[in-house]
């Protein structure tokens, strides 16, 4: 008792730890540079930092150290951490579903899950109709009329300016008011940036697969939904969700794959958000991620 | 005339022996050991970031949202604010509570999270914009700061919050006139010195301590310090771990593809 009273501490770690669990995925992805916050990434001489890394001091002069978790990227020079997971980082190009949360001078400010709302300008959209009018105030006093607080909207990445604003843009008949059905909500970094984000499923339902992660699903065909058409749109969403949860890239074809299973497998629309249900569904999507 | 009343050795509120003889404490540690962590990353779905902690019997669970677009009044153009509220489920401890928020306690700690985290996250990256931070606490053993400290700090980086480093706490008490890492209930009291530490691991420096009591006069502070500082990186060992087991599941899961 009284040796270690007043001792100067002296510690070991007492816990084994535990790398056997779990063990496999480690094993078979060693190679991969993973790093978290604070700790150092090595350098070469005249390297450029980059997105998630931070120049601190060290024992030995400055040091690059990481800011998130997440996988050294590096191209030539340039050194990165691309963090795993994060809310929507918009790049110019991504097709991003957002919601109009606000009407404000000129602009429509739009939820697109990223860390600000991002603006619609008024003279960045298409009137209705594809009709060419000179925007003038009539126009900035009849924005409701085109989209009201609430409404889902389609668009395009303009541009990211300097302050982090992002400008968006529906300047295409593709884009545009989105109606007559579902939004299913996914992880951003799971939609991958594709040439195609405008996909007419083999069941029969539209998907636009926005980078933002919002997923909105209709009927491919114009007119009054069928109750079977109901059915598909919730077994392909319930199929996004259970990739959601596993955490495994979103696209056509792991959506489609999913959905099979479930049909083969006899599983119900309902029963598709249990836990070993959506593991026993996801096993032949999961398979897919080497090669996508 | 009755004879005094026999005391253990420790001589403590319930006559209870904090320290047997061997040198274990009342649930079998070393002094010097803090107790076991378990974890996991990503607990809810809903939040940008979550994480579910486990410290000994202490259990909480902490959720983060944000960098969001502020949704109050206030905000500052060049970085972001930082919100946090600690609340503690009515259920958490022994004797049932009236409250799960808003009293002296819970606001004192979800202060101290949040001027912690203000130091620690890189907050001019994100210019107004709002990160909030969620602790409850669901069963109570001591150390609920400790915990809500460490379990925010993992719900930050799986929300991929950009951080200078980790911040990691640990407390020590002072029973039977020795340190003991990581108190729990028993331990810890209203009557005894409890020094709460929270550093950054990677640079070793200090977010926050706080100390409460006054130590014995034979007790050194500098002791103090070196046990909860040595008590933190043993904590910081499993957090660092887990981070990199959730994220090499995530790259398992995902493949490299999206990069």
């Amino acid at each position: 008792m009284e040796a270690h009273k007043h001792s100067s501490a002296s510690f070991t770690i007492l816990r084994p730890k535990r790398l056997s669990d779990n063990a496999e995925p480690v094993s078979r992805l060693s190679h991969v540079p993973i790093t978290s916050p604070g700790s150092v990434i090595p350098t070469e001489d005249h390297s450029v930092r980059a997105r998630g890394t931070l120049l601190s001091c060290g024992e030995s002069g400055n040091v690059l150290t990481a800011t998130r978790a997440g996988v050294i990227s590096r191209v030539n020079k340039l050194v990165m951490v691309m963090p795993l997971r994060s809310r929507y980082i918009p790049e110019t190009g991504d097709v991003v579903v957002g919601r109009v949360v606000e009407i404000a001078n000129k602009r429509y400010k739009m939820d697109v899950n990223a860390t600000k709302h991002a603006f619609l300008l008024l003279t960045a959209i298409n009137l209705p109709g594809g009709v060419h009018r000179r925007r003038n105030q009539e126009d900035e006093l009849n924005m409701r009329q085109y989209f009201k607080e609430g409404d889902l909207v389609s668009a395009e990445v303009q541009e990211r300016r300097k302050d982090g604003s992002v400008a968006l843009h529906t300047r295409s008949l593709r884009y545009g008011k989105l109606s007559a059905g579902q939004l299913v909500t996914v992880q951003s970094e799971l939609v991958k940036r594709a040439k195609k984000h405008f996909h007419e499923l083999p069941c029969g339902v539209h998907t636009i697969l926005g980078n933002n992660g919002f997923i909105f699903l209709s009927q491919t065909r114009k007119g009054a939904i069928s109750l079977e058409m109901r059915r598909r749109i919730a077994r392909v969403a319930n199929s996004i969700l259970a990739l959601d949860s596993e955490f495994i890239a979103i696209g056509p074809d792991t959506i489609m794959d999913v959905y099979q299973t479930s049909l083969a497998n006899g599983v119900e629309v309902k029963d598709m958000c249990t836990p070993d249900v959506v593991k026993s569904i996801c096993v032949g999507a999961r398979s897919m991620r080497e090669a996508a | 005339m009755a004879p005094p009343p026999k005391r253990g050795r420790g001589g403590g509120a319930r006559g209870l022996e904090y320290i047997s003889l061997d040198g274990l404490r009342v649930d079998g540690r070393l002094h010097t050991e803090v107790r076991k962590i378990r974890c996991s990353l990503g607990t809810l779905s809903r939040a940008d970031g979550s994480a579910y902690y486990e410290q000994g019997n202490t259990r909480v669970l902490a959720a983060v949202y944000g960098p969001r677009e502020p949704t109050g009044r206030d905000f500052e153009h060049d970085k972001a604010i930082v919100k946090c509220e600690f609340s503690t489920a009515m259920f958490a401890s022994t004797a049932r509570r009236r409250t799960w928020k808003g009293d002296r306690k819970s606001t004192a700690a979800a202060i101290v999270v949040q001027r912690l985290f203000e130091g620690v996250i890189l907050l001019a990256e994100y210019p107004r914009c709002q990160i909030d931070i969620y602790v409850q606490v669901l069963q109570n053993d001591g150390g609920t700061l400790v915990a809500a400290v460490n379990a925010a700090c993992l719900a930050l980086i799986n929300a991929g919050v950009a951080m200078s480093d980790y911040v990691v706490a640990c407390s020590v008490g002072y029973v039977d006139n020795t340190f003991v890492a990581d108190p729990n209930s028993l331990e810890s009291g209203s009557d005894r010195p409890e020094l709460t530490l929270a550093i950054t691991p990677h640079s070793g420096k200090i977010c926050s301590c706080q100390l409460v009591s006054k130590l014995a006069d034979d007790a050194s502070f500098e002791s103090a310090m070196q046990y909860a500082t040595a008590g933190a990186k043993q904590i910081f060992q499993v957090l660092e771990y887990e981070v990199k087991k959730y994220s090499l599941g995530l790259l398992d899961s995902r493949g490299m593809v999206a990069l």
